[in-house]
């Protein structure tokens, strides 16, 4: 039979189980559009394509499958770069289909033309252009297989407007495109025996878990290492929704805004068992440092990883889940346990639990406006954030109870994340509470996507955290540049209730905490949208604890008032 | 220690497009790495791309690595190379001036 070849893609699409596409049409995409005309697929329609790739990247994030995001060639498919750069540093699967001109004109800026293939190739897993209408399918087919394959990230699919509308008269099997898929591969025994034996002449030993044991789905077995060896786990920033955060040996994560007990548990470790981390600067700050003294094996399934900012004693390339199944196969059953380095970081971290609860500042403290709402909170309910000090307050304070329930733009930083990454996670999961823990400034940056609330039945909860300025540039003004404050206060915000009430969306400007509790706990018994704006003074918002860039984590700068000792031995 | 490496790579090649190429190019650029003389020769399956580098072995290393992730790149190696093959040397001491 002869088909468009858009037919032929948006049948295989509904055919492969995609039923949910996040997208704006435009001209030169207008022709996949129509082919879903009539078909059992739901398309939600953004008010920015930044917005409808965020969400792409979190539905991906939530259902470990690729979400599909659909725009128009120029515009559109620019507008997809901060999502493609994000979802790329995040490892996030995702496939981005873009319109383009007709193969006729291109390279002559005809209207609307951009080359977003070469555009992306740098932010991108892979680019495909499509320039046959018997390639669309199976390139298609081979850009979603590819954005999960080994380590996840985005693909994008370019298709110009005649493709799009030319007959094929059959589909060609997704063989046909060539493609060198790389798998996982398989970890070498010998060196994770090597490993293990480093391990057990440890004394110290700490895991440094990352976000690849999220993908790995390999918390079990994190969590049996770690138990096996009384090991403490410290996080990044994207690992810190890889393992429950009240298990007892978890330390929160470490670095730049991170937990006091997680930098000493690394500062005064001998041996880090690294799983899943790409080793950011963020979480290690001075990597000379980092190697100094300590042996590290890094377990990653990207080879290009192994070595890349650390050198380890041992580099293991692996899946994260096999990698520490195979050592647990290896490890002793009655391993020495360290109970007294344990106890000194548990410690350290009830002094800064006590310290905060005692601690206050006038209006709301972001760490009890985190405690209250996590109190009314369901474990499963999926936290996504915006990027700024109430990111790092979310690092610092929110509890991830349920691995893969915390959603954040970890790698990249992008401001405006939340409200699109907390509608992507609602698509994905319209049963479960999904709140968005945001920043005035972050959440001006995409807030026009909060008409999608209403629109599709999406109610979810944004938390913004109101204290009129770029928070986290002007903590850095204020610390590392002579408090010269220079472009960063809002001088005149607009009313975010009045932004929610034009969206169709209660709001509540709570004036103590009980107001707050009750509030969002209303909204998530009822499964209503709300908007939260909660009143911070900026001149008390420093995140503290805090490393300066560069520097190691025993530099770190601790709130007013509070005092501990970060070497082991000397307390 | 700085030294001169020579990077194979085999792109597969579809419809005789630049993309793998400009793509493999683009890890390239991203490396410590001084680029001396780059050949590519098209067959109809393939593309060879020999690169010939200034760098530590590390670096070179993860660029290959970085190489490696491409979905284009069934193949990539790198050996110590003695000396830039002279047809590319002479062509960048004209372009030099």
């Amino acid at each position: 039979m002869v088909v468009r070849a858009v037919d032929a893609l948006s049948d295989e699409i509904v055919k492969m189980g995609i039923d949910e596409i996040f997208g704006i049409p435009g001209g030169q995409i207008m022709p996949l559009f129509d082919a879903f005309y009539g078909k059992d697929i739901k398309i939600f329609l953004f008010r920015h394509e930044q917005g409808a790739i965020h969400a792409a990247d979190a539905y991906g994030r939530v259902t470990r499958k690729p979400g599909v995001v659909l725009v128009t060639s120029g515009p559109g498919a620019t507008n997809l770069a901060t999502g493609l750069a994000n979802a790329m540093m995040d490892s996030s699967p995702l496939v981005a289909l873009t319109g383009q001109v007709p193969t006729s004109v291109f390279g002559r800026d005809a209207f609307q033309e951009t080359d977003i293939v070469g555009l992306s190739m740098p932010i991108a897993k892979h680019t495909f252009m499509v320039k046959k209408p018997e390639d669309l399918v199976p390139m298609f087919k081979a850009a979603y297989r590819i954005a999960t394959d080994g380590r996840p990230g985005p693909v994008v699919v370019d298709i110009p407007r005649d493709v799009q509308l030319s007959e094929v008269k059959e589909v060609r099997g997704e063989d046909y495109v060539k493609v060198s898929y790389k798998g996982i591969p398989e970890p070498d025994l010998g060196l994770v025996a090597y490993a293990v034996k480093l391990l057990m002449e440890a004394e110290r030993p700490v895991m440094l878990v990352g976000g690849g044991v999220c993908w790995s789905n390999a918390t079990e077995e994190v969590l049996t290492v770690a138990e096996m060896l009384w090991m403490p786990i410290v996080t990044t920033l994207p690992g810190k929704n890889c393992v429950p955060n009240n298990h007892p040996l978890f330390m929160g994560p470490a670095g730049m805004h991170g937990r006091v007990e997680a930098d000493a548990a690394i500062m005064n470790s001998d041996l880090v068992l690294a799983v899943g981390t790409r080793f950011s600067d963020r979480t290690v700050g001075d990597f000379r440092e980092f190697q100094r003294g300590r042996r590290i094996i890094h377990i990653d399934i990207d080879k290009s990883e192994i070595g890349k900012n650390v050198k380890p004693s041992v580099g293991i390339i692996g899946d994260a889940k096999a990698t520490l199944r195979m050592m647990l196969e290896l490890l002793p059953k009655a391993a020495v346990k360290n109970e007294q380095f344990v106890n000194w970081l548990r410690s350290i971290k009830e002094a800064y639990e006590k310290f905060r609860e005692t601690s206050d500042m006038p209006g709301f403290a972001p760490w009890r406006v985190l405690k209250v709402i996590r109190e009314v909170t369901p474990p499963q309910a999926i936290v996504a954030t915006g990027v700024g000090s109430h990111q790092m307050w979310s690092e610092l304070h929110w509890d991830v109870y349920v691995p893969g329930t915390f959603i954040t733009s970890a790698g990249l930083g992008t401001m405006g994340f939340g409200i699109p990454a907390a509608l992507g996670a609602k698509v994905a999961r319209p049963n479960v509470p999904v709140l968005d823990i945001d920043g005035d400034g972050s959440f001006q940056m995409t807030m026009q996507n909060l008409a999608l609330v209403r629109e599709y039945n999406l109610p979810i909860i944004v938390v913004i955290f109101d204290n009129s300025t770029l928070m986290l540039v002007r903590h850095w003004q204020m610390l590392l540049y002579g408090r010269r404050i220079i472009a960063v206060d809002f001088q005149a915000n607009p009313d975010f209730i009045k932004i929610g009430e034009a969206y169709g969306i209660d709001g509540v400007r709570p004036s103590n905490y009980d107001e707050l509790r009750s509030s969002v706990a209303r909204a998530i018994r009822n499964n209503e949208p709300l908007i939260v704006d909660v009143t911070i003074d900026r001149e008390r918002d420093l995140v503290l604890p805090w490393v300066q860039p560069g520097k190691w984590l025993g530099e770190v700068v601790l709130p007013e008032g509070f005092k501990v000792n970060l070497r082991y031995g000397d307390a | 220690m700085m030294n001169s490496y020579r990077i194979n790579l085999t792109l597969l090649n579809m419809d005789c497009g630049l993309d793998p190429l400009v793509r493999a190019l683009n890890v390239v650029r991203r490396g410590k790495v001084n680029v001396k003389a780059i050949t590519v020769s098209f067959n109809r399956d393939a593309v060879n791309v020999d690169i010939y580098v200034e760098g530590v072995e590390d670096e070179v290393n993860w660029v290959c690595n970085k190489l490696n992730k491409l979905y284009d790149v069934a193949n990539v190696s790198y050996t110590a190379s003695i000396s830039i093959p002279k047809a590319q040397a002479l062509l960048m001491g004209e372009r030099n001036g």
